[in-house]
């Protein structure tokens, strides 16, 4: 995952602000997973409306989204293969077979490659998304799960879950730079706007840790609730993190790592992202099947959608409709 | 007496090591839930005592330590060859909601095919009937891909959900006869 960036209000967004006042997130249109139903659940953030369901075979659980391409990548482990959606028409135009057990996944800022986790084979593929191959692999530590890649597109970092560590991907090599010893059971992993900082979720020690990536080193670790899966920063320099069996989301300060609140949410909260305006997080209660919007300062939860059965939104599933 | 899950074939694999042991590809959900003649309170009553599984009748005898704090444990030993145990963990608790969650932390596959298994419990209801609902959230007991047919995704399922159901229509008997 990657965190918020600063982008430049553009004038269709500016006009949905004006007709969601409020809601400065308008525009931001989540495709979210659901692996029980086999589905890719569509929701618009600004009126939490659940636009549609996109067939998705293999249990589906990671997604990553191209943003000017207009296209989510969503990765099936039981299908051993990722699903190429049209984000525009929200219609699945393709699949690019990976084999082993494809979850965590990211797409390179400029739209390619698109990298994903394999879960059993212990490595991370590079995929070309137009001539829809694999074209190389990179070792990694045991069972990647998360991956996250930075804004410049040079760094690419993998939660390696039972090896409790993060790999870091230099991805001009598609080799791996270093790697660094977290707390136990890494599974979610994301990457600040600016790359300088990486946090994963811990769910075998229950915390946060924090990576200075350019020195590949621990800077700090901050407890959390029961069972924590993924984290989403937003603009006011505050980290959410979901905790899955605690059925909440923990906050933090970024700068000083103090713990700010613990805000309860529908049960097994699992993927979480920052909307695009840095100003929400959406979490995704795979559960209740339910995605729920948090505002980032006043910590309440304005809204809530249903989505299909078992939703997970592992990654980033927040597409900026243009 | 049946154990946790009765049909299991042995099987040649070793207890996993349960906490957050690697795991198969798709979380696994199953609810059961049954309405109850009987006040809340006292179904409440029954359910919420962490250290006391004596209403689950798969379990011969319960030993709990820390009650009914989070973080609480639990070691359930079955009725059946062998007396195997489950080792559980208390993760949620909210009287008010009526609700308590808990995880196992060590079960043998062979007792039930599960692995990183978690529940929830949530009662509503008044002072005339209850509804108690049973969630679990857990990944199939072969935590590699391409797993054997008696681990696999619909053999763990089943297995919780036999489970849960009779757990249940037990529980409405005893409750409804007093």
């Amino acid at each position: 995952m990657i965190g918020w960036r600063h982008t430049a209000p553009r004038p269709a967004l500016l006009v949905a602000a004006l007709l969601f006042p409020g809601f400065a997130m308008a525009g931001d249109i989540a495709f979210v997973p659901a692996q029980v139903a086999n589905r890719v659940s569509v929701i618009d953030i600004a009126t939490m409306q659940r636009l549609a369901d996109i067939p998705v075979d293999g249990k589906p659980a990671g997604v990553a989204i191209a943003q000017a391409a207009g296209r989510a990548y969503v990765t099936s482990p039981e299908g051993k293969f990722v699903t190429i959606i049209d984000t525009a028409t929200r219609s699945t135009v393709g699949r690019i077979a990976v084999g082993g057990g494809p979850l965590g996944i990211a797409v390179h800022p400029s739209g390619a490659p698109v990298y994903v986790a394999d879960w059993y084979q212990h490595r991370i593929h590079a995929l070309d998304p137009l001539k829809r191959v694999v074209t190389g692999h990179v070792a990694v530590g045991e069972s990647p799960s998360g991956l996250a890649i930075s804004a410049d597109g040079r760094t690419l970092l993998t939660a390696d879950r039972d090896a409790d560590q993060v790999s870091i991907i230099d991805t001009a090599s598609f080799a791996l730079r270093a790697t660094v010893k977290v707390g136990t059971r890494p599974f979610g992993v994301t990457v600040s706007a600016d790359g300088h900082r990486a946090y994963t979720a811990n769910v075998g020690s229950n915390d946060v840790s924090v990576i200075d990536v350019a020195k590949a080193a621990v800077v700090g670790t901050v407890k959390v609730g029961e069972r924590p899966y993924a984290v989403a920063l937003t603009a006011n320099g505050r980290a959410f993190v979901s905790n899955q069996y605690a059925a909440t989301v923990s906050v933090f300060d970024t700068t000083s790592l103090a713990p700010l609140a613990t805000i309860a949410v529908d049960d097994y909260p699992e993927g979480i992202e920052a909307t695009s305006d840095g100003r929400a997080v959406l979490v995704v209660n795979w559960e209740s099947n339910t995605v729920q919007r948090i505002d980032a300062e006043t910590l309440k939860v304005t809204g809530s959608a249903e989505a299909a059965d078992g939703p997970r939104g592992f990654g980033s599933f927040i597409w900026r409709q243009p | 007496m049946l154990k946790f899950s009765s049909l299991l074939a042995a099987v040649s694999l070793a207890a996993l090591p349960g906490l957050v042991a690697a795991h198969g590809p798709s979380r696994l959900k199953v609810t059961e839930s049954i309405e109850i003649a009987a006040p809340v309170d006292k179904v409440w009553a029954r359910l919420s005592k962490f250290d006391d599984a004596s209403w689950i009748p798969a379990v011969a005898k319960t030993e709990g330590k820390g009650g009914n704090a989070i973080g609480a444990t639990r070691v359930l030993t079955l009725k059946g060859d062998g007396a195997p145990t489950v080792e559980e963990e208390l993760t949620r608790f909210d009287a008010d909601t009526k609700t308590l969650g808990y995880k196992i932390t060590k079960v043998d596959p062979k007792v039930l095919p599960v692995t990183n298994y978690a529940s929830t419990i949530k009662l509503s209801g008044d002072a005339g009937k209850t509804t108690v609902e049973w969630k679990a959230g857990f990944y199939r007991g072969y935590p590699n891909n391409d797993p054997p047919p008696e681990l696999n995704d619909d053999a763990s399922e089943a297995a919780v959900k036999a489970l849960y159901s009779a757990t249940l229509a037990d529980l409405k008997k005893s409750l409804e006869a007093k």
